[in-house]
């Protein structure tokens, strides 16, 4: 862990990790508009945003950076940032690293909706709004049904969240599943969606996100005190003055919002709200008042780089975002697992 | 403050929703008191306790904590008022101790980001007093058990509140700090707060409270001052013949447990 002789030593500690995740981020943010299938230069980039957005020209590098760049490392800064501080509410909302934004549903419930979409070719009645509005609808109604199997006379219990979390999920991965069955046509295009991927990024999706991410993680990060009180159980929260049943619902909700609005549009990525938590708790220690913060930064991060991978590591193929962040978020897990048992946390 | 009562409980009864589990139990504790809460395992001493800090909410009966009928204050309110302490409360993040014990200022916190030079100030009293500010930066998952008890309780005392609940506040201390433990709760009943404490101990609660509650099966059966527990008593509370001895020098009363009653 980091320093426990000096308590301020302390607190620049924190300060300077997220000065330095917000440098990094620059840089992650210029090289995720700087490569791809055509490169762009510094110098390029630099000049095109000096020249700001909706110029008439025939310049490639400014149109691939204004249409197509720019939305896609933003979107996936949002989602990146939004699966971070989820993940890291989570977390502490059920007291278990483990945790992590996707356990009451979310992706599940976005993938039946997206799922339903393209089987039955909803996509024609909103055009290509249709699959998000239907996978955002999808994440709230499983989010729905698994917040009302634990709540009885107004308590939400934990446990029985997490148990009905991976209850609904299972079956709704068994419709999909049948669903993938019945109507083996449509195989390739669920399969694409499932995997997670930010192609179809847009502005006009980027600014369809951005408020309820923004507006998820603020609802979180208020809940930062309380969520430090949740570490010693329920409890003892309750007799620290935190409003037990309240903050549950906040944390609920607001993870979910934040998460399903990128979701939505890019179908699940998975990782990245597991992992950064975790790894920003180790870095930084586990005040939700820094956690959260810093693991929107680290997410956002790690999700334009991942996004980066994806792009350019097989040209011209495009792989799917999610299965960068598992290819690469899973082993790390594992390291992780290995090295915190020796330690001994 | 409205009342001289620390906790009045009228006719409270309590059940988990199966059998009935606290029934009927009135008590007056005064404010700058420490009270003791024994008896044997199970009967119902730690739901007692619950019940009193709020967080339980009986089926019949009414629970007034310096006046206030617990149940119906914001949460806030009520921490100010009252707190309870678990037995054994670990945290499943690296907090450290200093954290730890800042969390006692929630009831008081205006906003998210800073705390006001209030609660530093009353963070290092409580950390002073419970002699755990040598480990201020160390995390609580690091500490003794006994250690993470002292952190706990300076917790509470940051939180400052006039009713401190304590579950078993001396398990897992060694004999120095049951003492230390107990002279301290003994020093907040002083400056008039209420102290009720579950205590396995009794002799830890013949020295130090001044009134004994010995629960059975859910109900409470004597309300006794310290001189006035017999052998009678704790045969009939925990099955056990004992003798009531006082030490000569000091002249410390304390139970000597022989056998197990045949009766």
């Amino acid at each position: 862990m980091t320093e426990y002789s000096n308590g301020r030593k302390v607190k620049q500690s924190k300060w300077l990790f997220v000065a330095a995740s917000i440098g990094l981020s620059a840089v992650s943010i210029f090289l995720g508009l700087s490569f791809g299938s055509v490169s762009v230069s510094f110098k390029e980039i630099i000049s095109a945003l000096l020249a700001g957005p909706g110029l008439e020209t025939d310049d490639i590098a400014y149109t691939i950076l204004w249409t197509l760049r720019f939305p896609r490392v933003l979107l996936a800064l949002i989602e990146g940032a939004s699966l971070g501080v989820a993940g890291a509410a989570m977390q502490g909302l059920f007291r278990n690293p483990m945790a992590d934004p996707y356990v009451l549903g979310v992706s599940s419930g976005a993938s039946l909706g997206a799922v339903l979409g393209i089987v039955f070719g909803f996509g024609k009645v909103l055009g290509l709004w249709s699959l998000p509005i239907l996978a955002f609808a999808g994440a709230f109604l499983s989010t729905g049904i698994v917040y009302l199997l634990s709540t009885k006379n107004g308590r939400t219990d934990t446990w029985t969240l997490l148990l009905a979390g991976i209850a609904v999920s299972s079956l709704i991965s068994s419709i999909i599943a049948f669903l993938m069955v019945l109507f083996r046509q449509r195989v390739e295009e669920i399969v694409f969606w499932t995997m997670g991927g930010l192609g179809r990024t847009s502005w006009k999706v980027v600014g369809a996100a951005l408020p309820y991410a923004l507006f998820g993680s603020a609802v979180l990060w208020f809940q930062s005190m309380a969520l430090n009180a949740f570490s010693f159980g329920e409890e003892a929260a309750f007799h620290m003055g935190v409003p037990v049943e309240t903050v549950k619902r906040r944390i609920l909700w607001g993870s979910s919002i934040a998460t399903a609005s990128c979701v939505a549009f890019t179908g699940p990525i998975g990782f990245i709200g597991l992992i950064v938590p975790h790894v920003v708790r180790i870095l930084i220690g586990p005040d939700h008042r820094w956690l959260i913060p810093a693991s929107a930064l680290v997410g956002g991060n790690a999700l334009i780089l991942a996004d980066l991978l994806a792009r350019t590591i097989v040209p011209p193929l495009e792989i799917p975002v999610g299965v960068i962040t598992s290819l690469c978020g899973a082993p790390f897990f594992l390291y992780l697992l290995a090295k915190t048992r020796k330690g001994g946390m | 403050m409205g009342s001289d009562m620390g906790i009045k409980l009228n006719g409270l009864s309590f059940s988990y929703g199966g059998s009935v589990t606290l029934s009927g139990i009135d008590l007056e504790i005064p404010r700058g008191t420490l009270a003791a809460l024994l008896g044997p395992n199970g009967a119902g001493k730690s739901t007692l306790l619950k019940n009193i800090s709020g967080y339980l909410k009986p089926q019949k009966g009414e629970v007034l904590v310096c006046g206030k009928p617990v149940h119906s204050l914001k949460d806030k309110e009520r921490s100010r008022i009252v707190t309870y302490l678990a037995p054994e409360s670990r945290s499943s993040f690296d907090f450290s101790v200093e954290e730890v014990v800042m969390m006692g200022r929630l009831p008081y916190s205006e906003s998210i980001l800073s705390h006001s030079p209030d609660d530093l100030q009353a963070a290092e009293e409580a950390m002073r007093i419970t002699q755990v500010e040598h480990l201020r930066h160390r995390p609580v998952t690091s500490l003794s058990s006994g250690e993470q008890q002292r952190v706990q309780i300076a917790r509470a005392i940051c939180q400052d509140p006039d009713v401190f609940l304590l579950d078993e506040p001396t398990a897992h201390l060694d004999m120095s700090f049951e003492l230390e433990i107990m002279e301290l709760v003994k020093e907040l009943a002083e400056e008039g707060r209420t102290v009720f404490a579950i205590l396995h101990d009794v002799n830890l609660a013949l020295r130090y409270a001044s009134q004994l509650f010995f629960m059975k099966e859910g109900s409470l059966a004597y309300c006794l001052e310290p001189n006035q527990v017999s052998s009678d008593v704790i045969r009939d509370v925990y099955g056990v013949d004992a003798r009531i001895l006082e030490d000569a020098e000091s002249g410390i009363k304390f139970v000597l447990p022989y056998s197990i009653s045949r009766l």
